[in-house]
């Protein structure tokens, strides 16, 4: 056991495990972030797993033809765009049963990502690669011993993840759109009558959730992997709905609760090479167990009023 | 107005559905004559570049190898296995392979009724007087690796990292160990399963947090997911980590990482097979085929300058293992 505490507590370790977190952070972070604006505005960000997984396979698609990473990024987000662009159609000026229409968003990119993938890439049998986004050393900051290697060292989607945290608080809670968008997911009709445009508002903001879900995407297929993979996103953009949740639909609780599951990913990792004698499966589930027991542990969450409740105009 | 949107929104998205999910099935049916008759069931596109298409290769082989008629079928579902066995067996066919291990039920289904015919599965643990799977020994091949890891460590510690733990996949992580300890007890293998096939960034995060505990050469067994592993070994091609190409040719993309592949070629196994039941000497068994048969291949990477203290370790773990001195640990299976 000496081994094991040594090789867990020092501070290497703590810096790599923390370095860790930052990473397996981000992409979770950007669709949390994205899929808050979808909420706030009343509309159910199910499909956020959807919008990712366009966002990864588009981003990887052009960044390959293009070769330049920053173009796909934006063709990443074009890809989650338009994929909620869809489901606000159905969602919004339908009015459908949400979670039947983001659940089928989801499948329709999962089968459609993979069927363009194997069209326009697999036919070789190796896979097709980019070379990835590399860390950027910020001057200065990432010269600060410990912190500037955990905060510093990263690449450009980590900083643009946590950056959009502090962003997305300022736009929600400190200018007029922000209140535009909560009223509209607090009382549609409320903010109908006042003469916001709910239609227009709720578009605006699922819209936002696809093309931010789309650069959590990209994170994975341009910076975290150097391909893509069918199913890459492995459950993120679920992790990233109930992330919301537990943050109580507010972008510094969103923060908090992506950081904690991307913590204890890290840590379960450590503890199963440290080759501790519990079962796998056990130290899989901790990231899980533990965001339950967190939420449980904050109490309860008040969503907006609106939430799911499509709107139609007498 | 409402109800016929949603009926429309309904079928749009069943025939978006259905034309993604939809696919063509590929079929060929050989004429009737005195020829041997061989016939293949493969799960996947017989130009998928690695499981399926390497069958379809093996099937050519046969026929050009033995002159026999060949046919295949692409499965789509489940239930056609047990009709595209019965199928072939009904016209004559005398043996169908079937290329995926959970085809063995259907085998055990159809194989009484046509006594005639010989069902052999790709996996599976079934055998019936005329039904056999085939064994690949892979573990040969992850040995192997482990003996040549334990010879080129710089820093003593090797990496290995699974998808799940079931047999086909541990047993790889399990001869891998086995493989470095009996080179050299001293080096440390660190292991871990990351519970997905899918998930690149997990299965990255898995290879870097065992480079942050020292570890400098991989064996990774989880599909897909998998390509994280290379990646984050590739970012550190400048600390010397290394890695082992796990199934396909990892080596042709990544020269200056990986240190040798290891291969499953089937267009040899079937031969293997063909050959006993023309000769009449086929019995039902288990039909174990490995690094003998070339149907398991430890491929050097040609590009890669490999210290002649590690190839003569395992030039001699491999005569040993074909000479049955070596007896491989394969967990429980």
């Amino acid at each position: 056991m000496p081994a094991m505490t040594e090789s867990l507590l020092t501070m290497t370790a703590i810096t790599q495990l923390l370095t860790s977190t930052m990473r397996t952070t981000a992409p979770v972070l950007l669709a949390a972030v994205g899929g808050l604006y979808s909420d706030r505005s009343g509309v159910l960000s199910i499909g956020l797993e959807g919008y990712m997984l366009g966002g990864a396979f588009g981003g990887f698609v052009g960044a390959y033809y293009s070769g330049n990473l920053w173009i796909g990024l934006l063709a990443a987000m074009i890809a989650g765009a338009l994929l909620a662009l869809l489901y606000a159609y159905f969602a919004v000026t339908l009015g459908v049963s949400q979670a039947v229409a983001g659940t089928g968003l989801v499948m329709l990119a999962a089968g459609g990502t993979g069927f363009l993938n194997r069209v326009l890439f697999r036919s070789s049998g190796d896979f097709v690669r980019i070379t990835p986004f590399q860390p950027v050393a910020i001057p200065g900051l990432s010269q600060i011993p410990v912190v500037g290697q955990i905060f510093f060292n990263q690449n450009v989607l980590v900083y643009l993840a946590f950056l959009l945290v502090p962003v997305t608080w300022f736009l929600l809670y400190r200018t007029a759109l922000g209140l535009e968008i909560r009223s509209v997911g607090e009382h549609a009709k409320a903010a109908d009558t006042v003469g916001l445009n709910v239609t227009l508002t709720r578009y605006g903001c699922v819209l936002v959730s696809g093309a931010l879900a789309g650069l959590g995407g990209a994170y994975l297929s341009l910076a975290h992997a150097n391909t893509f993979i069918e199913m890459m996103t492995a459950e993120r953009g679920y992790m990233a709905f109930a992330i919301i949740i537990f943050g109580k639909y507010n972008p510094l609780g969103a923060l908090g609760a992506s950081l904690l599951f991307g913590f204890a990913d890290a840590v379960q990792l450590k503890l199963q090479i440290a080759g501790l004698p519990i079962p796998y499966e056990f130290l899989l589930m901790l990231p899980y167990v533990l965001t339950l027991v967190a939420m449980v542990a904050a109490g309860r969450t008040v969503s907006p009023a609106s939430l799911g409740t499509p709107y139609k105009k007498q | 107005m409402k109800k016929v949107h949603r009926k429309w929104s309904a079928l749009i998205w069943l025939m978006i559905l259905a034309l993604v999910v939809g696919g063509t099935a590929g079929c060929g049916r050989a004429k009737d004559s005195g020829k041997l008759k061989v016939a293949l069931l493969v799960p996947g596109s017989i130009t998928d570049g690695g499981w399926s298409e390497s069958a379809y290769k093996g099937l050519k082989k046969v026929e050009s190898d033995f002159g026999a008629e060949i046919s295949y079928m692409q499965i789509k579902s489940p239930s056609d296995v047990v009709e595209g066995f019965r199928d072939y067996a009904q016209k004559g066919y005398k043996i169908v392979f079937g290329h995926s291990y959970d085809y063995q039920d259907a085998a055990k289904r159809v194989a009484p009724d046509f006594k005639k015919t010989i069902f052999i599965t790709s996996g599976g643990t079934t055998v019936m007087d005329n039904v056999s799977p085939i064994y690949t020994e892979f573990e040969q091949a992850t040995y192997l690796m482990g003996v040549v890891a334990a010879k080129m460590t710089k820093t003593g510690v090797v990496g290995t990292i699974g998808s799940q733990e079931m047999p086909a996949i541990s047993k790889t992580l399990i001869s891998f160990t086995q493989g470095v300890k009996d080179t050299n007890p001293n080096v440390k293998v660190l292991s871990a399963y990351i519970g997905t096939q899918d998930d690149v960034g997990k299965a990255k995060e898995a290879a870097l947090a065992m480079m942050n505990s020292k570890a400098d050469i991989f064996w990774v067994s989880a599909n897909a997911a998998g390509q994280g592993a290379l990646q984050a070994v590739r970012e550190n091609a400048k600390k010397g980590v290394k890695i082992f190409g796990a199934y396909s040719r990892w080596s042709q993309s990544a020269p200056d990482v990986v240190i040798a592949d290891g291969v499953i070629d089937f267009s040899n196994a079937f031969s293997v097979l063909v050959k006993q039941v023309k000769e009449g000497t086929w019995k039902p068994g288990v039909i174990r085929v490995g690094t003998k048969d070339n149907v398991v291949q430890f491929l050097w990477n040609d590009k890669m300058t490999i210290p002649q203290e590690a190839k003569d370790a395992y030039d001699k773990a491999l005569q040993d293992i074909q000479a049955g001195k070596i007896k491989i640990n394969i967990g429980a299976y």
